[in-house]
Order: structure tokens, then C-alpha cells, then sequence
């Protein structure tokens, strides 16, 4: 056999993983390290995933794949919105610019084939090539993920839990309910279509009846994967596929449904290329998540599902994604081979509160059941490995992560920040913004912060309301950066950088990309609210009071990646993250 | 005839055909905002001061305080009965635009609402105060317009209503949404409140210079800059406007929905 295999591990951190080599429990890594090499991969900034993973598929800079941050801003409305999915006519397209590696592997004739690749929805068809899109697939609500929760007590949770929390009146062991799917446009706007969904319990077991449908479920355990289909109007269906977890039918009725994700053959939703690819792979391996993110971290963080049940959750996935990475190589001869893990990046945001003892959220008790849950998923990583070496000889192996990660234990409200330092104003008579800028007053307002590292000025000719002169932009970025650099939490700096995007990429596109980067220190984060264009006067830090509290969207030096190679040459100049390309391509045409 | 005459008497026509037709079936919607109470003064010309269906009024529990204390106080002066039709098993449940998906408020609380209403009092047509020019859709409508059981509305497959000619033929489980005020433009309407002197609830009115065009429940409303503070300047400032009338609710909508995208992704 010969070939590239390249293994993206999500998230996997040098400081963990040397420590692990170092134990002896990550047998496989180290043997590789030994055989090829090992290294720390610097990444770039920001280090966010789709900053990230764009960049190793392109070899390009954000400036030039276009993927800036998790969240982009339109500078016509100032709205914020997802940078996964981008939509030209009503159809969704790839926001990624610029030729993969695998394009250009196929071109020059290497056959490819790519699993779960992040930011591949939807993915563009190349030659004789096969892609499963990962990080960035919709559920049928077209968000990012949007479970539901039957349940008698509401009360206990959030109030601004995510997902569809229905609450539920049994009459004698039944509950008449509904499935929320996709929303179908209607006289009022958007509107969701639903499934009636019938259920009838005991207390030990439920029986759960959707069209035609039955399905019996003990006490605490998950259905498999449920066909669902949608009538949306016009004749035109969307299906989809859905697990159940029921948790407890006593004292409280308490049910689970994960997000709705999108059917193998959805033609409103393309998750892979040739479009047949998807069934292909569930006939083989039968049915699996396709959600983008299919580790419902909303769920755990919301209160609904408990620590065990995320991991139960995160376990089937990552098995999933183990039985099609083995289904695609026992068919494996020669090309291009590539694989995606990420669920370790959701296991170390989730649980990272548990081997941080200074964490808000650290709980000594639930560190005693979880505290291993991290190792055990970079164990899980090293028995993957270990089965790739063996069952492919001669194929030349590259695994490589997109980030390390850290601590997240103080939110930084940036917008509020920008407001107490003169930057940013709100209307007369507004105090505060529930989310998205309303009531900012932009002829007043020369910066404005959006997504978790961006900070954009609002520049005449580009911003709608612009009224920042183009020429004095390099001072305010300068003036700006250094005010930042000043933002302190006691005696701790909160910024350990500041960049200039112009600097830091050379050249930019006018319209798309930030002004300035910040990069976080140790510990800090952008609150969610300051994201999404929420803030208000008010204190600038706060507490992470949620269990999402590992996390990487800080300064890059302090969150660099891992790379590993069976071969030293073929890896021997890779320094960084856009390095990576160009290293695989190497080795296809060898 | 004047103008505004020739609108009244086809609106006129509509209401009469529909209760010729349905008879003790038929039902009317009010939403205590300008266009319903419109309605409800034509349905008392077509039938000499007298309504002789019932108005039914969708309580989502979110209304502007000011749209309750007007509704009971119309109810009361013009002598006509009000059906409240409230999905009680919602609201008891908490259902409100505040709640995790906002966007299911508007189907439990009007759309099942109603749905719960028909099924119950068995109405065949209902009579809306919808207009042509308020929105895109709303253009396809037809005087008579069928829905199924389902409540689904086809719009491909509804018949032409030529030469007045309209369609009330019905199957069984399916019922008539009926249009008498389709023709009216935002413009007529207020050109007919005036000429009729119309009460009116006064949020349509400027106060402090903002005032609504379109009502409905207060979270989902915002207010318009504007300093018409009489029927006679809104009528001025319409005139002029490039606007469109439903601009501070539509809006909202489409935000909640990308709040609730944005927020789907874990890092929020």
C-alpha cells in the first residue's frame, strides 16, 4: 500500500499529550514520534476551528480562504451571523475560497477521500473524490443544533436554554405531544413544521409512537437512529434522522430528543460529495450523526442532559466516526486518506472545568467520575492510531491537531468594554442591547466587537453608517490595540495581544475581515452576549459559570497544535498550521 | 359613486355573500387593530347596525393593555359579543416569545389557538381583515380562500375569482377564510376611518414622536419615528412614505430566528 493518511485529531493539546507520552499511555503516539516525528504546530490567529481547519485545507491565510471567525459581521446592517454557513438563491454554498489539498491531489490524479472534513458543507464535488462534510452541517432547522426536551418540570432550567423545552401534561400514562422540524415559510413568517408524537409509560419503560413508527425504550437509554420525515408544503418533504434518551418516566417524565439531523440523501441539505456517498457510508456502518456538531454540548450546558449522558452521547459518535475511518481503510490502496475526530475538542470544552481545580465550575465530586474523561479520549485517539499503523503499512501517516486548548474561566464583555472607553454608544434612552446592535448609535460609534476575536471599525464607504475616515484607521488600530493591551482582571492582563489584521496577514479584503485580532491571555474568553452584539454597562468581567469552560479562542502562541509523521522528511519543515497542505501534497506525490 | 364608496360596497357584497352562504357558521376575526375594526364597521352596514356572527378575538396574553381595555369597550358600545379564544394549555405552560424557541410562540398561541376555536365551535368561514398590499404573500389571496383541515393554504390550486364571481363551495373538513377588505390599501383604510370617524385604539397615534402603524403583541411591536399625531397627518405622512407598513414586526421575527441560529452554536 502506499498513500497519505492524514488524521485530524480536533483540539489535541501538546501539554496533554506529552504528559500522556510521558506516562506511557499514549503507546501508539510514541512509537510514531520515535519512527517519524513529533512536534508542536504553531497555529494561526485566531485560533478558532473554522479559522483553522479552512487554513490547513487551503494552506492560506484567513485573508485568503475568507474565514475570519466563527462569527462574521454584514457591515450593510452590522448583523452578525454564522461564517459556516454562507447561502447565494436560497441554496447554501461553501464559504471557504481557494483550492484544498485534495483538489489539487485530484487534479493531478491522486484519488481522495475525506471523512468529516470541517467546513466541507456543502462540499464541492472533485474528481472521483468522496467527502463527508463535518464542522458546519446544519440540523433541519438549519441551526447549528436544536435539541428538544419533553419533560413535567421546567422550572429547574435556564431561562435562555436553547433548545425546544416542551412542557408536557401525561393523562394516565399518555402524553400527546410534537417533533418541531424545519421551518417552511407561512403568512406569519417562519413556521416550524412538526410529527405528532404519541407516548405511553410506565415506569420503567416508555413507548414512543411517531406516524407509523413504534418505539419501546427502558428507562435511561437511547433509541437508534429514527427516520423522520417532514411535510413541508407544495409536496415537497424533508427527512431527517433523530435519537431518543429517555431519562425517567418517575416522579418527573423527563425525555431527550437530539438535534433533527439532516437524512443521507437530503437534497435541500448536500452533506457529501458524490451526493450518494452518505447512504453509501450508512449501509456500510449503519446509520450515524450528521450533524456538524454532533455532541450536543447545548444539552449539557442547558442543565438537560447530565455529565454521563453527554459522555454516553460523545461515545457513540466518536465510535462512529472509528467504524467509517475502518470501512475506508480495509478499501484503502492508494491516494488520499483523511479523517476528522473532533469529539475530543467537545470533550475538553465540557470537561475541562474538572482537571482545573481553579475553575469556577470545578467540582471535586464529579471530578472523581469524569476527571479521566479527557485521557480517556486521547486514549481512544492512541487505539485508532495504533489499528491505522497496523492495518496500513506502507502508507505514510500525518496526524496533526488545529489547536491546543486551555482554561476559560473569566468572560470579558468586550462591547461593554468598547462602550466604557468611548468607542462604542448607544442611542439616547437605550442602557443596554439584548443582542444583534439594536439601539447602537453608530454616528457616534468608531469600533464595534463581533465574534470572539474580532474587533472591526465602522469605516466610512464600508460600513453603511461608516464614520471612521479610511486614512485614520491605522492610528485607531494602533490606539485601540494599545488601550486593549491595558484591559486588566486585579493585577492580570486579560489581552496578551492585539493585531493588526493587515500585519498579521499582509493583505486583506476590504469588506470581509476584522481590523484587529485580539488575543486573549490564559484564562479569558469573549463573553457569548459580546458575540453576538449583546452588552450593557455593567461590569466587563465575569465568572464562566457555564461547564463549556475549556476552550482555545485566545492568543495563538499560548494554544499551539500537535503534528506527528511516520516519515521526518515529509514533515521536517512544517512549522504551522499552513504548512499542512503542502506537507500532504508532498506526500501524494511521492 | 365616490371612490371610497365603490370599496364599502364590494367589501359590502363579500360579507353578505359569505353569510348568505355559512350562515350561523360563520365567524369573524378582530384583532382590535385598525383593519379588523374596519371590518367590523362594514359588517354592521352590510346587515343595518346588527352583527350577526361572532367576533372572535385571539388573546395570545401579549397584547398591548391599551388593544383590551378598547376591546371591551367597543364590545360594549356597539352591543356585540366577544369570543376570547386563548390556547390556555400553552399559555399555562409559560409559551411566550421569551421562551427557548421563540419562534414556536406565534403557532401555539394564534395559529393552534384558532385551530382549537374552529374545531370546537365548528366554523366554516371566518372573516379576516387582510389586505393585499400589506405583504408579498398576501397578494395571492382571494376573496374566498380555502384551507384544509391541516389548515394548509394551496395556494396554486385555488379557482379565479372573475367577474365577481366567487368560489364558496366547500368539501367537508375544510374551511373558508373570507377577505372582504382584500382591495384596501393601508392609505384607503385610513382615508375610511376618517370619513366614518372610527374609533380606534390610540398607539397609532404619536406620542413623544414615535407612534405604531401595525399592532399586535408587544414584544413583536416596535414603534416608527413619526409625529403624526392626528388621522389627518398619518394620512399626510403615508402619502410620503417608503416604508413598509409591517417593517417593525417582520423585523423582529427575522431577528429572533438569527438570535436562535447564533446561539445554536455551543460557544454561546
Amino acid at each position: 500500500m502506499t498513500g497519505c493518511i492524514f488524521l485530524g485529531v480536533d483540539g489535541m493539546d501538546p501539554v496533554v499529550t506529552e504528559r500522556m507520552m510521558g506516562e506511557g499511555s499514549l503507546p501508539n503516539f510514541e512509537r510514531l514520534a520515535q519512527m517519524g516525528s513529533y512536534g508542536r504546530l504553531a497555529t494561526v490567529a485566531p485560533p478558532q476551528s473554522p479559522v483553522v481547519w479552512a487554513t490547513i485545507a487551503t494552506g492560506k491565510a484567513p485573508s485568503a480562504h475568507g474565514i475570519f471567525d466563527f462569527i462574521h459581521r454584514d457591515p450593510a446592517t452590522y448583523k452578525p451571523f454564522l461564517s459556516l454557513h454562507r447561502q447565494h438563491s436560497g441554496k447554501y454554498v461553501n464559504p471557504v475560497q481557494g483550492e484544498t489539498f485534495w483538489e489539487q491531489a485530484a487534479r493531478r490524479g491522486e484519488q481522495g477521500t475525506l471523512l468529516k472534513w470541517p467546513m466541507g458543507f456543502p462540499p464541492r464535488p472533485f474528481q472521483e473524490g468522496k467527502l463527508l462534510a463535518g464542522l458546519g452541517v446544519p440540523d433541519v432547522r438549519g441551526m447549528l443544533g436544536s435539541y428538544a426536551w419533553y419533560t413535567t418540570e421546567k422550572g429547574t432550567l435556564a431561562p435562555d436554554s436553547k433548545g425546544r423545552i416542551v412542557e408536557v401534561a401525561p393523562r394516565g400514562g399518555k402524553i400527546q405531544t410534537d417533533i418541531a422540524g424545519p421551518f417552511t415559510a407561512s403568512l406569519i413568517g417562519r413556521k416550524a413544521a412538526t410529527l405528532p408524537l404519541f407516548i405511553e409509560f410506565d415506569e420503567r419503560e416508555a413507548t414512543l409512537k411517531i406516524g407509523r413508527k413504534a418505539v419501546t425504550l427502558q428507562v435511561g437509554s437511547w433509541s437508534p437512529w429514527i427516520e423522520l420525515s417532514f411535510d413541508v408544503g407544495f409536496f415537497r418533504k424533508v427527512t431527517g434522522v433523530c435519537r431518543f434518551l429517555l431519562q425517567q418516566t418517575a416522579p418527573e417524565f423527563r425525555l431527550y430528543l437530539t438535534p433533527v439531523q439532516v437524512d443521507y440523501a437530503s437534497a435541500e441539505f448536500p452533506i457529501a460529495t458524490p451526493a450518494g456517498y452518505a447512504t453509501e457510508l450508512s449501509q456500510a456502518i449503519g446509520p450515524y450523526a450528521t450533524l456538524g456538531i454532533s455532541e450536543d454540548t447545548n444539552a449539557l450546558n442547558d442543565g438537560v442532559l447530565s455529565d454521563s449522558e453527554f459522555v454516553e452521547l460523545c461515545d457513540a459518535v466518536m465510535a462512529e466516526r472509528e467504524a467509517m475511518l475502518m470501512h475506508e481503510l480495509a478499501r484503502f490502496r492508494n491516494g488520499l486518506l483523511g479523517c476528522v475526530f473532533d469529539t475530543t475538542d467537545r470533550i475538553q470544552h465540557m470537561f475541562w472545568r474538572l482537571q482545573d481545580g481553579s475553575h469556577p465550575m470545578y467540582d471535586a465530586h464529579a471530578a472523581e467520575s469524569f476527571g479521566d474523561v479527557i485521557p480517556r479520549y486521547y486514549r481512544w485517539m492512541d487505539r485508532i492510531l495504533g489499528e491505522v499503523m497496523e492495518r496500513a503499512p506502507g502508507g505514510q501517516l500525518l496526524v496533526c491537531s488545529d489547536h491546543g486548548f486551555t482554561t476559560f474561566r473569566r468572560s470579558v464583555h468586550v462591547n461593554a468594554w468598547l462602550m466604557e472607553k468611548g468607542y462604542l454608544t448607544l442611542k439616547d434612552g437605550v442602557d443596554s442591547c439584548s443582542g444583534l446592535f439594536e439601539g447602537v448609535d453608530w454616528s457616534a460609534t468608531s469600533a464595534y466587537a463581533v465574534g470572539f476575536t474580532s474587533i472591526y471599525f465602522n469605516v466610512k464607504g464600508r460600513e453603511s453608517q461608516g464614520i471612521v475616515d479610511p486614512a485614520d484607521l491605522p492610528a485607531l488600530q494602533r490606539r485601540l490595540a494599545a488601550d486593549l493591551l491595558t484591559l486588566s482582571d486585579g493585577d492580570v492582563n486579560c489581552v496578551k495581544g492585539c493585531y493588526d489584521t493587515g500585519a498579521l496577514y499582509g493583505r486583506i479584503d476590504a469588506a470581509d475581515g476584522p481590523d484587529l485580532v485580539i488575543g486573549f491571555a490564559d484564562g479569558y474568553r469573549t463573553s457569548w452576549q459580546s458575540a453576538i452584539g449583546a452588552f450593557g454597562a455593567g461590569p466587563v468581567l465575569e465568572n464562566n459559570l457555564k461547564k463549556w469552560s475549556g476552550d482555545h479562542c485566545c492568543d495563538a502562541s499560548l494554544v499551539p497544535g500537535v503534528i506527528f509523521g511516520s516519515r521526518r522528511e515529509s514533515v521536517a519543515d512544517v512549522a504551522t498550521v499552513l504548512d499542512v497542505a503542502r506537507a500532504i501534497g508532498g506526500i501524494c506525490q511521492t | 359613486m365616490d371612490y371610497l364608496d365603490a370599496l364599502e360596497s364590494k367589501s359590502i357584497c363579500v360579507i353578505r355573500e359569505a353569510y348568505q352562504k355559512f350562515k350561523g357558521r360563520t365567524g369573524m376575526l378582530w384583532s382590535v387593530g385598525k383593519d379588523s375594526t374596519t371590518l367590523l364597521c362594514l359588517v354592521r352596514k352590510a346587515f343595518f347596525g346588527k352583527i350577526p356572527f361572532p367576533v372572535i378575538h385571539i388573546d395570545t396574553g401579549y397584547k398591548f393593555p391599551e388593544m383590551y381595555e378598547f376591546r371591551d369597550r367597543l364590545a360594549k358600545e356597539w352591543g356585540f359579543e366577544v369570543i376570547v379564544a386563548r390556547n390556555e394549555e400553552q399559555l399555562a405552560c409559560g409559551m411566550g416569545p421569551d421562551k427557548g424557541a421563540k419562534l414556536d410562540c406565534c403557532t401555539e398561541l394564534k395559529t393552534n389557538a384558532l385551530k382549537q376555536l374552529i374545531d370546537r365551535e365548528g366554523f366554516q368561514a371566518i372573516l379576516l381583515g387582510i389586505r393585499r398590499d400589506e405583504h408579498g404573500i398576501r397578494a395571492k389571496e382571494r376573496y374566498f380562500s380555502p384551507r384544509d383541515s391541516q389548515f394548509q393554504w394551496d395556494y396554486e390550486n385555488q379557482p379565479a375569482e372573475l367577474w365577481d364571481q366567487y368560489n364558496s363551495f366547500l368539501n367537508d373538513s375544510e374551511h373558508y377564510r373570507v377577505h372582504p377588505i382584500l382591495h384596501f390599501t393601508e392609505l384607503d383604510i385610513w382615508r375610511y376611518i376618517r370619513r366614518e370617524q372610527l374609533p380606534l385604539v390610540d398607539l397609532y397615534l404619536s406620542r413623544q414622536g414615535h407612534r405604531y402603524r401595525s399592532i399586535g403583541c408587544v414584544p413583536c411591536c416596535s414603534p416608527v419615528h413619526s409625529p403624526a399625531a392626528s388621522i389627518d397627518e398619518i394620512i399626510k405622512e403615508l402619502q410620503l412614505t417608503t416604508e413598509s407598513e409591517r417593517a417593525g414586526r417582520a423585523q423582529d421575527k427575522e431577528n429572533l430566528y438569527t438570535m436562535q441560529k447564533l446561539r445554536s452554536l455551543g460557544y454561546m
